[in-house]
């Protein structure tokens, strides 16, 4: 049993409170000067590498199979449109999007050439599909991925990586086109395995349902070396949902009924954190939508709904046809069935009935309503308020390799040698020990992995107190950020004794026992955070 | 009946006057009606039959127009859904040609109603010439009747329905068989992983073929309502409950004329028995209808599904049995540019110029709406009128004229064989009485030697046939060791290279079965058409005259299939199973709900069954089935050896793994040749039985044709002149029924005209006229 006695120092000399971050710098540095001379240049330079990864910014990729709605998505989660999209396979080249003060534009060539600047508005030439265009493919070809900078507030906690599909119309067989493209569908495929696994997290995305294919999208992923797909580090997204409508009045809530089923009945728990239903071309088009189309959403809100739905199921009718009995003309409702998709037309006219009419309140129910807010809320809070520890779970085995370095062939390594790179890759890989983060992160694995069983509630506690929903003390007992000391040490205590019962509950097993320690042992923490003002109550322990 | 009457009949066979055969039919019948005397008919048969003749005559054709008009609808150019062409213009000639149902009722395709027309009228010619045959005949002639009526009453028609899942396979099948509420069940996010075939009933009977505990197959009856608790995923989660098929009879009045959907689970899925089954029994299908939708561009997995089904649809002939659908057109604006992304794809898998290529823009939604709103703006963008018509067009193009065929040559051949005694007892007493009657008795008797010779054991043709019959499976095996060594061959120089197959050997394993298996189902579809042939070539050489040579243009009518003798037939089921032995266990424990070896038959079984019209029978379906289960096995055995590879770099992979599958190929070659000796086996029973059927339906009448020309000897004058009144009268009845035999099988050639690529837009319709499409169709040069 673990007691406060055995807590780590969490603060420096001067008091300032150590974070995760400091003491994993900590370690790099000890570990850096364990390698002084030329004989450790190799490993010197590795560790620099997987310090650089640690140091960088969360990189979360968004994969999943051709046309799966992956740009879109980034796009919508983005609040603008900077992937290309369209209704034929198109993206074709791996784009990086961070968050830079000014936009920028860098493409990595394949072929050795130094990298360039672009102008950012290139982006679609540059990533979308050209397949009739020999011209362009070569330039297409030439490129090993894309970094796009720009002042978008919503990268501030991580950056996104768009990929093209995992499966690829440059399947097996066009040769011709292969040959043509000098660069293969296997090659597509590859470049979104290796950005994928450079990743720090996915977002998968399942176009509206989770099936065979699926299921052997999820056997590539990890068959693929992809160490990421856990729920740590994974979110779904499931997408293309407005196509439910009109079979299903509410497709969202269908979404969510869809979501829940994968999530439970098909074993997305044991790889996705969360599978959130994404409405995308809502989203897109929410963001994107303009006065003009509010005016247009507002005269046809006027005639009554059920004829405005009659005529918006048969899409290509509502867009073409001249109806006597719809207020505006073909071309506009074109263009909104265009933007909107027929489910956000008819739901964008029912807010607008309801007395919904200027465009931001309106773009703001519209975002609401396609999951886009929620999925974006949901990588905020599992990537970015873990981002740190996560990158050092990733520095943690990929330094836990630095000692292999030595047994490259032609290498005659002294023993001393691979003592010296043990040594050094022992102070990062040892963390895994003393901090408390990896045992909370083992017993979320366990949760994950059904093999620590806890009701909702208890869980929702655990990822709470473990920092999914903010680093505060405050933040880790759901209570109101500006709480006082004493109350947040009640809460704290009040939570450590439903675990200390449960922890007792010979009925919930070992497992579970354990689990119970480890929850119990984050309030400690926590209490030893909230300082030394709170006054222990006698006898509680 | 008077002469008037018989001069409007003259016009007749005129459906088509533009068609070569109409002036040859047009010959015929007027020869016909030369021959047949003026005296009066009272028969009640007769003058029903004519009167329907005439009418039915004057509906086929109310614009001129044959009756295999497919008009399918397309996008115009600028983007919108094009008006209707066809649409309106079928709804109401249908309607013209007296269907008396109101609204969606007369979008029934022109196809669907000529085939439901014809069958029942070559259906209602069954009863005099059984009455007839009952009267006049033998037993081997009434018996040959009953079967060829049973084989078009039974007869199927089959659609299969593939693409991969949430692309609206169900939907599509709901809509084309308007149920509302749907029979098949639609989700949001699941899809069918059951077989599931539905074909018509008097009374809705559901049954689910399962795999119990034990792993016997049972079957289960169960009612609508149970149907999603065993073709669905989330009713049946990885099919945990081990159902092979669901069986659904439905009084549904589209299926009334043996029209079988068959619902297939998710191509390049993960139930790979069921997999193999769909890819052996795919051959014999008579349509495959394609989906894809516009929600996605058409994947990798569906085009080397489409790839794997052209191989076999070019081998078997059947490239215009290929129907191309793309749904849910009803969801965007415009499908103009994934219809052409999807046309080219479908272009460069196939191998069909995309000019020649038809991919159908249409949605199940709007059709459904259509069956409550009654809209024709609904049904207009549903397309389902040109879906109909194209569906139609391919079934037409073979099983429906194999059907009717095989029906009309049985009808007609019965027809002849009560027809010769009479013609010549009429002869006999006829004008020149004494010569005729030595002439003929020397004829007969002839005949009657040469039959018995003929129906002897050791009679040369049996010998002959034997030979045929042996080059045949030469032919087929050696077509069949193609087919492997062309899979191998794509193995070794593709699918090893690909990281993906080299990731998941199981997947490579699953493709080449797949791919296997489909060989063995195109060398099954192929023995069936080689027997029909066989047939017919033994029956014209070695002069059994009854039955014509063939009928129309139409197919060989297809080699009865044999009942399945019980007790041996086990025993063999019993030996094969021994011989794949462990595979079954390995296929249990490589994926969940695999069906063992022996399992797999009932399910190819089921499949392969649906019909005794169908060429091929439950018996094949067992043999495909043992030899797919064997191929099954052979597989699961190397799901193992393959897992090892894991870590492997990608070279030593590859090496390892063409290592690991290097003895599979000389196993599958065993079941192949095993599979192909089997189905040729049974084939050569059911071709001697049916030889030695029109040998004794031959001889009943050379024997009785004696027998009459006996009683002519013994007759006077007087009792002559009666007789010969009476014989006018029975040969009348015979020749109107044959006028009727020959006008319906001048429809059923009639039925589908196979298109005639000119490479212009508008020519490439399945079962269209280039002049009846006003170029308004998906495809692009």
């Amino acid at each position: 049993m673990l007691t406060g006695r055995h807590v780590r120092p969490t603060s420096g000399e001067d008091g300032v409170r150590l974070t995760l971050r400091d003491r994993a710098e900590a370690a790099f540095a000890r570990g850096e000067t364990l390698l002084p001379g030329p004989e450790f240049h190799r490993a010197r330079v590795r560790l620099t590498e997987i310090r650089e990864r640690f140091r960088a910014r969360l990189r979360v990729a968004v994969v999943g199979r051709v046309s799966a709605g992956k740009s879109t998505l980034v796009n919508a989660l983005l609040g603008e449109e900077r992937s290309p999209t369209g209704v034929t396979e198109l993206t074709f080249n791996v784009t990086r999007l961070r968050h830079a003060e000014r936009e920028s534009l860098t493409v990595h060539y394949r072929d050795g050439r130094p990298s360039g600047q672009r102008a950012p508005d290139e982006l679609g030439r540059l990533v979308a599909q050209a397949r009739h265009d020999p011209e362009r493919l070569a330039e297409l070809r030439a490129v090993d991925w894309l970094d796009l900078g720009i002042p978008n507030r919503r990268l501030a906690r991580f950056d996104l990586v768009d990929t093209p599909g995992l499966d690829s119309y440059f399947g097996e067989e066009s040769a011709r086109t292969l040959r043509f493209l000098g660069r293969t569908g296997q090659d597509v495929h590859t470049a979104t395995v290796e950005h994928a696994s450079r990743a720090d997290a996915l977002v998968m995305v399942f176009a509206s349902g989770l099936a065979e294919s699926e299921e052997r999208l999820l056997e590539e992923v990890t068959g693929a070396g992809l160490r990421a797909v856990e729920p740590m580090t994974s979110v779904g997204a499931l997408t293309k949902i407005e196509y439910y409508w009109p079979a299903c009045p509410d497709p969202v809530a269908e979404g969510g009924r869809v979501a829940d089923r994968l999530m439970t009945a098909s074993g997305g728990r044991r790889i996705l954190f969360e599978l959130v239903p994404v409405a995308g071309l809502l989203a897109t088009g929410a963001a994107a939508c303009t006065e003009r189309d509010v005016a247009d959403l507002v005269e046809l809100s006027r005639i009554s709904p059920s004829l405005l739905e009659a005529r918006v199921r048969r899409g290509p009718y509502f867009a073409s046809r001249d109806y006597a009995d719809l207020p505006v003309g073909t071309e506009r409702r074109a263009a909104l069935l265009r933007r909107f998709g027929g489910y956000g037309t008819v739901l964008a006219c029912a807010l607008a009935r309801d007395g919904l009419t200027d465009l931001a309140g309106l773009r703001e129910e519209l975002l609401r309503r396609s999951g886009v807010v929620r999925l974006g809320r949901v990588l905020t809070e599992h990537f970015g308020n873990r981002a740190d520890l996560v990158k050092l779970d990733a520095a943690v085995q990929e330094m836990s390799e630095l000692p292999a370095l030595s047994d490259l062939p032609g290498q005659d390594t002294e023993p001393w040698t691979r003592w010296r790179l043990e040594e050094a890759a022992d102070q990062i890989t040892r963390l895994r020990l003393t901090e408390h983060a990896f045992r909370e992160l083992a017993l979320l694995r366990r949760v994950y992995d059904g093999s620590v069983v806890l009701t909702p509630q208890e869980l929702s506690q655990v990822l709470r107190v473990t920092g999914e929903y903010g680093d505060s003390p405050a933040a880790r007992l759901a209570l109101p950020a500006d709480s006082g000391p004493s109350s947040l040490v009640s809460a704290a205590l009040r939570e450590q004794r439903h675990w200390a019962g449960v922890d007792l509950d010979a009925a919930r097993g070992a497992a579970t026992a354990e689990a119970a320690r480890t929850v119990r042992r984050s309030y400690d923490l926590l209490l030893n955070r909230i300082g030394p003002v709170y006054e222990r109550p006698g006898g509680d322990e | 009946m008077d002469g008037g009457r018989w001069l409007d009949m003259s016009a007749l066979p005129d459906v088509d006057p533009d068609e070569a055969v109409s002036e040859e039919a047009l010959h015929r019948l007027r020869e016909l009606l030369r021959e047949t005397a003026a005296s009066p008919i009272d028969d009640e048969n007769w003058g029903r039959m004519l009167s329907v003749a005439l009418d039915e005559t004057a509906e086929t054709a109310p614009d001129g127009s044959a009756p295999d008009r497919a008009v399918p609808d397309g996008p115009a150019g600028d983007g919108t859904h094009g008006a209707t062409a066809g649409g309106p213009a079928v709804g109401d000639s249908a309607a013209a040609g007296g269907d008396p149902a109101p609204g969606h009722r007369a979008a029934t395709g022109h196809h669907a109603a000529a085939f439901d027309r014809l069958r029942g009228e070559v259906l209602a010619l069954f009863p005099p010439l059984t009455e007839a045959t009952a009267r006049l005949g033998g037993e081997e002639a009434l018996a040959r009747l009953d079967t060829a009526r049973e084989r078009l009453d039974g007869g199927r028609l089959t659609a299969v329905v593939c693409g991969e899942f949430n692309r609206g396979k169900s939907s599509l099948l709901n809509a084309l068989l308007e149920e509302e509420p749907p029979l098949f069940p639609v989700e949001t996010s699941y899809t069918t992983n059951v077989v599931t075939t539905v074909s018509y009933g008097p009374v809705e009977r559901i049954t689910v073929t399962l795999e119990d505990d034990s792993g016997e197959v049972v079957e289960r009856e169960i009612d609508r309502s149970e149907i999603a608790g065993y073709v669905t995923e989330s009713g049946n989660t990885a099919n945990a409950r081990r159902a092979l098929t669901v069986q659904i009879r439905t009084p549904n009045t589209r299926l009334t004329s043996g029209l079988t959907l068959v619902d297939t689970p998710g191509i390049g899925g993960v139930h790979q028995d069921h997999t193999a089954a769909t890819a052996a029994f795919l051959p014999s299908a008579d349509a495959l209808v394609f989906v894809t939708d516009v929600v996605k561009p058409l994947t990798d997995s569906e085009l080397a599904f489409l790839r794997r089904a052209m191989k076999a649809a070019r081998t078997t002939d059947d490239v215009d049995g290929q129907i191309f659908v793309l749904t849910k057109i009803d969801a965007v604006a415009d499908h103009t540019e994934l219809l052409r992304n999807t046309v080219g794809k479908l272009a460069e898998a196939t191998g069909l110029p995309p000019d020649e290529l038809t991919l159908l823009p249409v949605s199940s939604r709007a059709r459904l709406d259509h069956l409550v709103s009654g809209d024709p703006e609904d049904l207009e963008l549903s397309n389902f009128t040109a879906l109909e018509n194209t569906v139609w067009a391919a079934l037409s193009r073979r099983r429906a004229k194999v059907l009717l065929g095989g029906a009309l040559t049985g009808l007609e051949s019965c027809a002849l064989s009560l027809l010769r005694p009479v013609e010549a007892e009429a002869a006999a007493l006829g004008d020149r009485r004494e010569e005729e009657l030595h002439r003929l008795t020397e004829e007969f008797t002839e005949q009657q030697r040469r039959l018995e010779e003929l129906d002897d054991g050791g009679s040369r043709w049996r010998a002959d046939l034997r030979a045929a019959l042996s080059g045949v499976e030469t032919r087929l095996r050696r077509e069949a060791r193609n087919g492997l060594a062309e899979v191998w061959a794509q193995v070794g120089a593709e699918h090893l290279y690909q990281e993906v197959y080299l990731d998941n050997p199981d997947r490579l394993l699953s493709e080449v079965t797949a791919q296997v298996a489909q060989l063995l189902g195109t060398a099954n579809e192929l023995a069936a058409r080689e027997a029909a042939r066989v047939v017919r070539e033994f029956s014209t050489y070695n002069g059994l005259s009854l039955t014509p040579a063939r009928i129309g243009r139409l197919p060989d009518p297809p080699v009865p299939a044999l009942p399945p003798v019980a007790g041996t037939q086990q025993k063999e089921d019993a030996e094969r199973r021994k011989l794949m032995g462990s595979s079954v266990g390995l296929a249990a424990g490589s994926s969940a709900g695999a069906a063992g070896g022996a399992t797999i038959g009932a399910l190819v079984g089921t499949l392969l069954m649906p019909g005794l019209g169908t060429a091929t029978g439950a018996q094949w379906g067992a043999y495909i089935g043992s030899a797919l289960g064997g191929l099954l096995g052979t597989r699961a055995g190397y799901v193992n050896a393959t897992k090892t590879l894991e870590k492997e770099q990608l070279t030593g992979k590859r090496d390892a793994l063409r290592r690991a599958l290097a003895p599979l190929r000389k196993e599958q070659e065993r079941h192949l040749d095993n599979g192909t000796a089997e189905v040729i086996q049974e084939w050569s029973r059911a071709v001697v039985a049916e030889l030695d059927s029109r040998i004794a339906q031959e001889r009943e009448t050379a024997a009785r044709a004696l027998v009459r020309l006996d009683s002519a000897r013994e007759a006077t004058a007087r009792e002559a002149l009666a007789r010969r009144a009476e014989l006018d009268g029975e040969r009348a009845l015979l020749d109107g029924l044959r006028l009727r035999i020959a006008a319906l099988t001048e429809e059923a050639d009639l039925l589908y005209v196979p298109p005639r690529h000119s490479g212009e837009p508008g020519t490439a319709v399945p079962g269209g006229d280039a002049t009846a499409v006003p170029g308004e169709n998906a495809r692009y040069g």
